[in-house]
């Protein structure tokens, strides 16, 4: 789906495009369009910070929220059968480690 | 989903990732657990807010960064995103992504996952105006996204700003380390003490045996 919408877009939009080129089709032009459009949907890079948080966190530490009664409710939706809302705030002071609850 | 191939430790994005496999409850696991032929039935984006960066973490950014990690995981990226992308390309000469777009993209990728979740950290260390942009943004997400959840960090003050521009029902749980927690830091920066030379077993005992019993619940 993504080449075929590409390749109509690649033609529609690209001044140096060609009749062959979906005969030639050049995978780089693709992986170039979507880095592209990912770029344009926003220029942050949120999961290399997730990946330098995890990287120094102490495994099992803050496992104790899955026991928690609000957790196990924002995870189902319910709590004695009544809808429960769809955001949960963790709270806390700086310093106590909720960044590394993720 | 993972967009990448981590061998990083997480908790609880980890355990979502992981279709809540970690959190040891069956009737969590029941409600959460989908269709195990489909690679799509849990997705999992997460913003991380930090002062240093509130110039780039503007509140359509933030909420461009979230949709970019759910298009990211899908097999391919969907043709409503690339004709819009083509789209701005010829009426706006190249701006990014605005968000009456963003708003109106998001809820149909997301509604290719069976159930989502948006994880933001430390909302406090957004400015204030794009705190309340975003939160703003984000409510209309969720009212598109029935299946889609939302986490959220921050100081307690935090909560109180959720009625005006998010939600008046959100719950909350307030984040303070365990004991257990404490001893568990404590041994794994002992484990890599830089300078092991002037560290004693005695001296070891005695920090473990001190700073949780001190420190927890403070």
């Amino acid at each position: 789906m993504f080449r075929a919408a590409f390749s109509d877009m690649f033609n529609k939009n690209s001044h140096n495009a060609t009749n062959s080129f979906n005969t030639t089709y050049n995978t780089y032009h693709v992986a170039e369009a979507q880095s592209r459009i990912l770029q344009w949907l926003s220029p942050l890079e949120p999961w290399d910070r997730h990946q330098d948080v995890a990287s120094t966190r102490v495994e099992g530490i803050g496992a104790w929220i899955f026991e928690k009664p609000e957790f196990k409710s924002w995870l189902r939706r319910k709590e004695d059968g009544e809808p429960v809302d769809a955001t949960l705030f963790c709270s806390g002071a700086p310093g106590a480690g909720k960044t590394y609850m993720w | 989903m993972r967009l990448t191939n981590s061998s990083v430790s997480s908790l609880i994005i980890d355990a979502l990732c992981d279709n809540t496999a970690r959190l040891n409850d069956s009737r969590v696991i029941e409600a959460s657990s989908g269709d195990e032929t489909s690679g799509l039935k849990v997705g999992v984006a997460c913003l991380y807010c930090d002062y240093h960066y509130q110039t780039q973490q503007v509140a359509t950014s933030m909420i461009g960064g979230l949709l970019k990690q759910f298009v990211i995981a899908l097999p391919e990226i969907p043709d409503e995103i690339v004709q819009a992308f083509y789209a701005s390309k010829e009426h706006l000469g190249g701006r990014g992504i605005r968000p009456p777009k963003i708003l109106e993209l998001f809820p149909q990728v997301l509604s290719r996952f069976r159930e989502t979740f948006i994880c933001i950290d430390a909302l406090d260390e957004l400015l204030l105006e794009q705190r309340a942009e975003l939160l703003r943004l984000l409510k209309q997400v969720l009212q598109k996204s029935p299946t889609t959840r939302m986490l959220l960090t921050g100081r307690p003050q935090i909560y109180n700003e959720l009625p005006k521009n998010l939600t008046r029902s959100a719950g909350m749980i307030v984040i303070q380390p365990s004991k257990e927690d404490i001893k568990a830091f404590i041994a794994a920066k002992l484990d890599n003490d830089p300078d092991p030379e002037v560290m004693t077993e005695q001296l070891k005992s005695e920090i473990m045996a001190y700073i949780p019993d001190h420190f927890s619940e403070m």
